[in-house]
């Protein structure tokens, strides 16, 4: 009962259909695998007794993550391959762990006081021939009019859109005070990818806010109709912990 | 049929869960799925894909124990392969029906249509309504006689088919009984006629579809359990009793004889969202002998059949390994009626393989021994006791056959109380034939002395933490039991009822909760129909009724007027005394209990009836002297 544990981070991903589930839907389905594959979790103690287990900040139904973390302590030692090894075999198709290691007792706990959450967006413009696209085509550069999906002047576009989306953005506090910082870069034939980091977790000196992420895409929706561009995929890719020591921002991985 | 399989699209799936509550439950990849890849059933077109449906939503259809079984039966077979279906909740289904797409399997997310037979589990009546619904959203016509094409085959089977008139107009055939071996019998004749092989007993190529359907339907006719509707004409008396069934050939009730023939399902399909029983469930046994007269179950699941306890522990072991979950349920009607309950909670709670296991065991009887039991499963967390009372007299308890004594009843509380349990459930039920109003008041004096004793047995802050929970359900004389006969008191007098009870029960401690008289009104009417009712289930669909059984949706008025406007009166078929030489529309099934049987029991319960309260007391004086006495004298030769 009183052996020693060990407590190890892993980051895993969900998925495809696996998006749709909720995070304690999550909860129960990791539990449930390492019970699966023989783990032997550690319990907390008292009259109803549960795993001792801690996840990151739940991501929104509906957004796949590359960047899910969990503490999970176990009971006896384990090595952090083996451990991913035989949870990997017991996880469903579309939940799987891609780093594990074994971490120490100081190590910052993951829902800590500050962190950020960094989504990506992949944004299709949809047709060349359309109007209000060949618009900001006007303004930004050539005068070509044979475009094809080929030598679309996407940087042109992309000033556009980054100068347009900073003024919509700054014009709702809410959405405003929750986005740290966002990017637009270009990607393949296309498509434009924006990464947001919004705050996951106030601020308690500046008073920001959370950053809900259902909020925005509805607002996000919006914009794009106007560009007539359509969302290709949106995901959550990675999220931070802000290390007051150093002043910068680690992944609660690179922390151990 | 599998040579032109359709299925929806991920990308359009994903269009329809961005608007809705749960998406989880339309989603697939569980553990434990056990149907044929897409690329094997294109791969292999003789193959037969069956549908298996449990028309209530996900989450109350992956709880129950048949949808397992039936599962895994089915896809054992290499040349089967079996999908799930549940029903759409109402936010899923208006988005279908916007964007115009047809119902779809949740494994490979192949429209209904596509499937040669699609098989509804009818747990109770109050889910018909979504049994059509489901045919619907599929663009399956609801009844048989519209369905042209010989495929998709439509049946049904579950305990709310032991009478198949009501949903007889839409079923191809049905099945009454134990699903286990007949089904793939079923399923192995339809892949006969596809394979094309054996054609000699089928109708020939040149015969058209109809032909083709009866030579499939007649073969099935002859497994057992297998009811075809088409294949019986029933003739009505002026006064709406039938006069006749023809032929009148019983259809006799599937029945597995040794339940350990298949195993238990120890690697079942974990939802991967929450369930109403989110456990590992295993059946140790089925049937149940008590015989009380006004329990449905115990009837049609007759014989009892106990699984073999070495098998089940190891069974068990084996399941909870390959689940992972930490608490195991063994069910059957009565659990603590199983032989070696002991033995199978001991060596399962004590397995070295597990630090933690709990088990539950629903449907325990109360007496002395089975506080122990609960003592023993529920070792620490003391979570809480249900005991079913049914009534608070023993007079009306002898009239119902609940072998319960009210004496070992109250020191069975008591000693719940005194171990600590502070939350205790109780289910009590209203209108119950021969009830009288002393006996409505005998559940309040019950109540209330319950409560007195735990206020001298518990410290007054552990009191001030008790609860009764109590639960009181209107009686329906259901098809195959000795009540079958009796009338459903009515509404108006059972809802007086309850508000008394309500009005004298004491507001601190008692958490009173019931169903509503209207709709088990209902469900008597329902379950107690005849073909005509079938009519009447249409109508209701098309007005809207669906989820039948969440209070939010049920609509009495609704069914009343579709009683009417079928010209029926739905009196007829639940507060109607039924004549004892009438022909029962479920008739027509042999359940393996005979007829003369549950009259006998049924007259026996108007004997038992005749035994006024007064002179119960006197009685059981007598049996508590003759009892002491009998102490007595094993004392005193104990101490020759």
């Amino acid at each position: 009962m009183y052996a020693e544990t060990e407590t190890l981070r892993f980051k895993f991903v969900k998925k495809n259909e696996f998006k749709y589930l909720s995070h304690l839907d999550l909860i129960r389905i990791i539990s449930r695998a390492a019970a699966r594959a023989g783990l032997k979790l550690a319990y907390s103690k008292g009259f109803n007794p549960k795993p001792r287990m801690s996840f990151s900040n739940p991501t929104p139904l509906g957004v796949e993550s590359l960047a899910e973390y969990c503490d999970m302590e176990l009971q006896g030692g384990i090595n952090a391959e083996e451990f991913m090894g035989l949870m990997n075999k017991a996880l469903p198709e579309y939940l799987y762990i891609v780093k594990a290691k074994i971490i120490g007792e100081n190590v910052l706990k993951l829902i800590s006081e500050i962190s950020l959450v960094l989504y990506q967006f992949n944004l299709r413009l949809q047709e060349i021939k359309n109007k209000s696209y060949l618009k900001i085509k006007e303004k930004t550069s050539t005068e070509d009019k044979n475009l094809s999906d080929k030598n679309l002047d996407l940087s042109g576009v992309k000033e556009t859109l980054k100068k347009d989306f900073e003024n919509e953005v700054s014009k709702i506090y809410e959405i405003f005070n929750s986005i740290y910082n966002f990017s637009f870069s270009i990607e393949e034939d296309n498509v434009i990818v924006l990464k947001i980091f919004g705050y996951a977790k106030i601020f308690k000196e500046k008073n920001n806010l959370i950053f809900k992420f259902n909020n925005f895409l509805s607002f996000f929706n919006d914009f794009t109709k106007k560009y007539q561009i359509s969302i290709e995929l949106f995901k959550k890719v990675e999220m931070y912990l802000y290390l007051n020591s150093a002043d910068k921002l680690v992944t609660p991985l690179d922390l151990v | 049929m599998t040579s032109s399989l359709k299925i929806l699209e991920l990308k359009r799936l994903e269009e329809l869960l961005s608007s809705i509550e749960k998406p989880g439950r339309y989603i697939n990849h569980e553990i434990g799925i056990k149907s044929k890849s897409f690329k094997f059933l294109i791969e292999n077109p003789p193959a037969v894909l069956f549908a298996l449906v449990f028309p209530d939503i996900y989450e109350v259809g992956m709880s129950n124990l048949g949808m397992q079984i039936l599962y895994k039966i089915v896809n054992d077979y290499p040349e089967f392969s079996c999908e799930r279906v549940f029903s759409p909740w109402v936010d899923f289904e208006q988005e279908l029906r916007r964007k115009n797409i047809k119902l779809f399997s949740l494994e490979n997310r192949i429209f209904l249509d596509c499937f040669d037979v699609i098989g509804f589990s009818a747990a109770h009546e109050m889910l018909y309504t979504n049994i059509l619904n489901i045919l619907d959203l599929s663009g399956i016509a609801l009844s048989f006689r519209d369905r042209k094409d010989i495929f998709p085959l439509v049946c049904a089977g579950g305990s709310a088919v032991v009478n198949p008139w009501p949903l007889s107009k839409f079923m191809d055939f049905m099945l009454v009984g134990d699903g286990e071996q007949v089904l793939p019998q079923i399923l192995m004749i339809i892949k006969d006629y596809k394979d094309g092989c054996k054609k000699s007993s089928f109708a020939s190529d040149y015969a058209g579809d109809h032909a083709k359907k009866q030579s499939i339907l007649k073969r099935l006719q002859k497994i057992d359990g297998v009811f075809v509707p088409d294949f019986f004409k029933v003739y009505f008396s002026g006064s709406g009793t039938i006069k006749d069934i023809e032929p009148f050939e019983k259809v006799r009730k599937a029945v597995i004889k040794d339940l350990d023939s298949s195993g238990i399902v120890s690697d079942p399909v974990i939802p991967n969202i929450q369930v109403v029983h989110d456990r590992f469930n295993v059946e140790i046994m089925r049937g149940c002998s008590r015989g009380c007269r006004f329990c449905q179950a115990g009837f049609i699941y007759r014989p009892v059949r106990q699984r073999n306890v070495d098998f089940l522990i190891m069974q068990t072991i084996e399941g909870l390994k390959n689940t992972g979950y930490d608490e195991v349920s063994f069910t059957s009607l009565s659990s603590a009626d199983y032989k070696k309950i002991n033995d199978l909670i001991y060596s399962v709670t004590n397995s070295p393989d597990f630090e933690r296991v709990s088990v539950s065991l629903p449907s325990l009887r109360i007496d002395s021994f089975n506080i122990r039991l609960a003592e023993l499963i529920q070792s620490g967390r003391k979570t809480g006791l249900t005991f079913a009372p049914e009534t608070g007299s023993q007079r009306l308890r002898n009239i119902i056959k609940k072998d319960l004594n009210q004496d070992d009843l109250l020191k069975c509380m008591k000693t719940a109380i005194a171990k600590g349990w502070d939350k205790i459930k109780l289910y009590f039920m209203i209108g119950l034939p021969c009830e009288e109003s002393s006996d409505i008041d005998s559940i309040i004096t019950l109540i209330k002395s319950i409560i007195s004793e735990a206020g001298k047995l518990m410290t007054r802050k552990n009191f001030s933490r008790f609860q009764l929970n109590i639960s009181i359900n209107s009686f329906i004389p259901k098809p195959f039991t000795p009540f079958q006969w009796a009338g459903q008191e009515q509404t108006e007098s059972l809802e007086k009822k309850l508000h008394y009870i309500s009005k004298n029960l004491p507001k601190k401690f008692v958490k009173l909760n019931w169903t509503g008289p209207d709709k088990s009104k209902v469900e008597c009417a329902l379950s107690r129909g005849d073909l005509l009712v079938s009519d009447v289930i249409e109508r209701a669909w098309k007005r809207g009724a669906r989820f039948d059984n969440w209070t939010d949706f049920f609509d009495y008025n609704l069914w009343h007027t579709c009683f009417k406007d079928s010209g029926l009166d739905i009196d007829f078929y639940s507060s109607r005394e039924i004549n004892e030489d009438e022909i029962l529309p479920w008739d027509i099934i042999d359940i393996g209990i005979k007829k003369e049987f549950l009259l006998k029991e049924y007259k026996a319960s108007k004997i038992a009836a005749e035994i006024k309260a007064s002179q119960e007391k006197k009685i059981y004086r007598k049996i508590e002297m003759i009892k002491i006495a009998g102490q007595k004298a094993a004392k005193s030769k104990a101490a020759e």
